[in-house]
Order: structure tokens, then sequence, then C-alpha cells
């Protein structure tokens, strides 16, 4: 005989159950109803936790006088909104070598607010979406080199697969011999920062320390985003074909304000960069 | 609802926002905590079935925000709550050891069913791998703040209740 209590209780499991599959069921434009309310609802409290987080000291003291208070108040807006004015200048300062090498470059500033895996370095949550101009593919980086691509883009918020998550799948070159792969993360490699280039030509010529760069030539990614330097020479064990560990420029664990790259000249292309390259799995 | 229960539901959408931010927001030491699985658990062995199931919904449908799959950790972390709820009520004591033992092999079920599916199933790339650098430090995690959560929760429904639960006593 089953209480009453546990009845309701399962009940209610059987509501949250469905709830749960709703949520999760696709939408025409490629979102998904959890993903929806995640945007809406949970993403911000995270924005806000992680300026809290990022924050510096707390502020001055009040004055005694309701009109000094007052002035206070305004002086402090004013000095909030010239430190997001320093802030910006100093994101888009830290980044305009980087569009001095690729002028065509469209990038947009944005923040890691969260990390979307159990690991916590396969993905991550930015603070802008596709309010902003973001869209599924765009490539994620920093000063020093590439972290990942857009997987997914909400209104306000995005994921980003980063480099190290076996899903990366992002086309790369050798920039010395000119040898072209895949690139993605294995766990084994991850832990330690690394990622790997599979497809690499059975004579490539490449050896420790060459530069990988995004290839761009499927047209979805642009090309020569820095990713890092081979750090080791494997062979694949089943093909004997090579496969070059890359020790990334940008410490991807630790990386915490980012440029999404949404244009660039010659955008468009195929729909994968696994086309290109042929299917591997 | 009486008002006390109120606050203690209050308390726990708190709680489970705190759990998540500690764990989700960079550059904090909790990434591998497992702090959502444990704090949802121990609010099982206090509540009653229906509300140890919706409150398992609210802590599950955040560390499913956490990992990035939607749905799993929801459904799972409900039912793993409705289970030790029920166990709670009148068929187990309750105390930090049982509590421990009860939680812990429900987090192991939960992880277990989570790797076989996302990993083994999915063709996850160097499963092994994952196992022992992803899910052994999240259930140490969970291990870790089972305890400490079963003193947090226990210390509230018993200020706040004003009965005893099940047939021990916190």
């Amino acid at each position: 005989m089953i209480r009453s209590s546990a009845k309701k209780g399962l009940a209610a499991l059987a509501a949250v159950t469905a709830a749960f599959v709703l949520l999760d069921i696709p939408l025409p434009w490629g979102s998904t109803l959890g993903n929806m309310l995640a945007d809406k609802i949970v993403y911000p409290l995270q924005s806000a936790a992680s300026g809290a987080v990022g924050a510096g000291e707390g502020e001055g003291s009040e004055g005694e006088l309701s009109q000094l208070r007052e002035e206070n108040r305004r002086l402090r807006d004013m000095l909030i909104g010239y430190y997001d004015a320093i802030s910006e200048n100093e994101e888009l300062r830290r980044f305009f070598g980087l569009k001095e090498e690729n002028d065509s470059l469209g990038l947009l500033p944005a923040t890691v607010i969260g990390r979307d895996s159990p690991d916590g370095y396969s993905a991550l949550i930015l603070d802008k979406g596709g309010s902003d101009g973001i869209k599924t593919d765009d490539l994620v980086v920093t000063e020093n080199g590439l972290v990942g691509r857009v997987s997914t883009a909400e209104e306000h918020s995005c994921r980003v697969v980063t480099i190290l998550s076996p899903d990366a799948d992002i086309g790369a070159v050798i920039k010395r011999t000119g040898g072209g792969g895949m690139l993605s993360g294995r766990p084994s490699l991850a832990a330690g920062g690394s990622c790997i280039l599979t497809g690499l030509p059975a004579h490539s010529g490449c050896k420790k320390g060459d530069i990988a760069v995004t290839s761009g030539r499927s047209g979805v990614y642009p090309a020569n985003i820095r990713i890092g330097a081979i750090a080791e020479i494997a062979y694949d064990p089943v093909t004997a074909l090579p496969e070059a560990v890359i020790e990334p420029f940008e410490n991807i664990r630790r990386v915490t304000a980012v440029a999404v790259i949404t244009d660039f000249s010659g955008r468009g292309g195929l729909s994968s960069e696994r086309i290109w390259i042929g299917e591997r799995r | 609802m009486d008002r006390r229960k109120t606050i203690r539901l209050v308390f726990y959408a708190a709680e489970a926002c705190c759990c998540y931010l500690l764990q989700t927001l960079p550059l904090l030491p909790f990434e591998r905590g497992g702090l959502l699985t444990a704090a949802a658990l121990t609010v099982g062995v206090f509540e009653n079935e229906r509300t140890a199931v919706l409150t398992g919904a609210l802590f599950g449908a955040l560390a499913d925000c956490a990992c990035g799959c939607t749905g799993f950790f929801g459904i799972a972390i409900s039912a793993a709550c409705f289970i030790v709820s029920y166990l709670y009520r009148d068929r187990i004591r309750t105390s930090v050891i049982t509590v421990f033992a009860v939680a812990g092999t429900a987090a192991v079920i939960i992880y277990a069913a989570h790797y076989m599916i996302f990993r083994i199933i999915a063709g996850f790339p160097e499963p092994e791998v994952c196992l022992e650098r992803e899910y052994l430090p999240l259930l140490g995690g969970t291990a870790v703040f089972i305890p400490v959560f079963f003193l947090l929760n226990g210390g509230l429904h018993h200020r706040l209740s004003g009965k005893n639960k099940g047939a021990g006593s916190f």
C-alpha cells in the first residue's frame, strides 16, 4: 500500500519528467525551450555574479547630509560609466593587434560568465548572444589566439565549444609546411591544456615548435587565426598518420575575457569544415 | 502552506542558486564540486516526497545548465530525491552515516548513468580518461559535501519544522 504522500511524490515526479522532456524539444529556429529559459533567467544571474566576483573594492563612504549623499550617488554613477568605458577601451585595445593583422575581422568583446561542462574547460558561456550579432560557428579568440567556436547562440548569451573539446572540429594548417588537418580535443590532453591536430598528410614534414593557424579554406572560419605551437608529433595507432599535439597560445582553462569574430571577408562556403577535409567519424 | 515551510523552500531555492554559481563561475575552486547533487539529496532526507521531487527538479535543472545536458540531471536528481525521501519517511533512521551511505549511493548511480549515456553510448573519445579526470573528482566532491549539506539542511528543518521527521531525529 503506497502512502498518499508517496503517490503525490510520484505524480510530481511524472510531471517533472514530462516538463524536462518538453524543455528539450528543439524549436524551429534551432534552440530549445530549456536554453531560452536559461538565457532569460539563469545566465543574467550568472553574469551579474561574475561581475561581482571580478569587481574591485566597495563603494566609498557616504556623506552625512542628504545633499552630499545625493551628489555622491550621482558621482558614483558617473564613475561607473567612466570605468565601463575604460574597461571596454582596454578590451578593444588588446584585440587591436589582432584587428591590424586581419583588418577585415569584425570583433565583439565578451566576458566568460560560466563554464558549461563537467570538466570545466570544454565549453564556456559568454555574456553576448544573437542580439549582439553572434551566430553559430563564430570563432572566439583572445589577443593570444584561438579559444573555440560558438556552438549555440541564444538571444543574450552563447555557448562556446573550446579547442580542448572533442567537438571542436576546426580546420587548421601548419603555417610553415602548409599541411592541413582538423583541430579538436581529447580528454587525455585537455587536462594538460593541449589539443590535437589530426588528418595531417603522411609526409607533412611538421616538427615541434611549428605554428598552427586556422585554415579558412572552407569559408566557415577566417584564416590565419593563431592557435598554438606543436608540442609533440604522435602517430595514429590505426592509420599510422601523423598527429600534432598543439599547445595553445591561450590558457583555455583560465580565460575570462574574449572576442567573438562576428564577420570577416570571404565568409560563406561549406556548412562544415568536415565536408572539406573529408568525413572522419 | 505554512510559513515555516515557505521559508524552507525559499532557503532551498537560494541554496540552489548559490551552489550553481559556486560551481560555474570562472576562477572559483568549485568546478568539480558536485554541490548541487549533494545539496539536493540531503533536502530529500528531510522533506516529504512531493517537496523533495520539486526541489530536486530545481537543483537538477541548474545542474543541467552547468553541464550543458538539458534534462538528464533534472530527471535523475528528482527521482533520486523521491527515493531518498520515501526511504527516510519511516524506514531509515536519520543520521550522518546513513545519509552519507544512501545519498552517496544515489550520487554514484546518477553519475554512473551520466557516464554510460554521455560517454560510453555517445562514443565520446577516451572514456576511461573521462572517468578518472571528471567523474571520480565529481563523486569525491559530492561525497565531501553531503555531510556539510546534511548539517545545514537538517539544522534548518529542525529549526523550522517543529517536528522530527522519520524514525530517527536530526
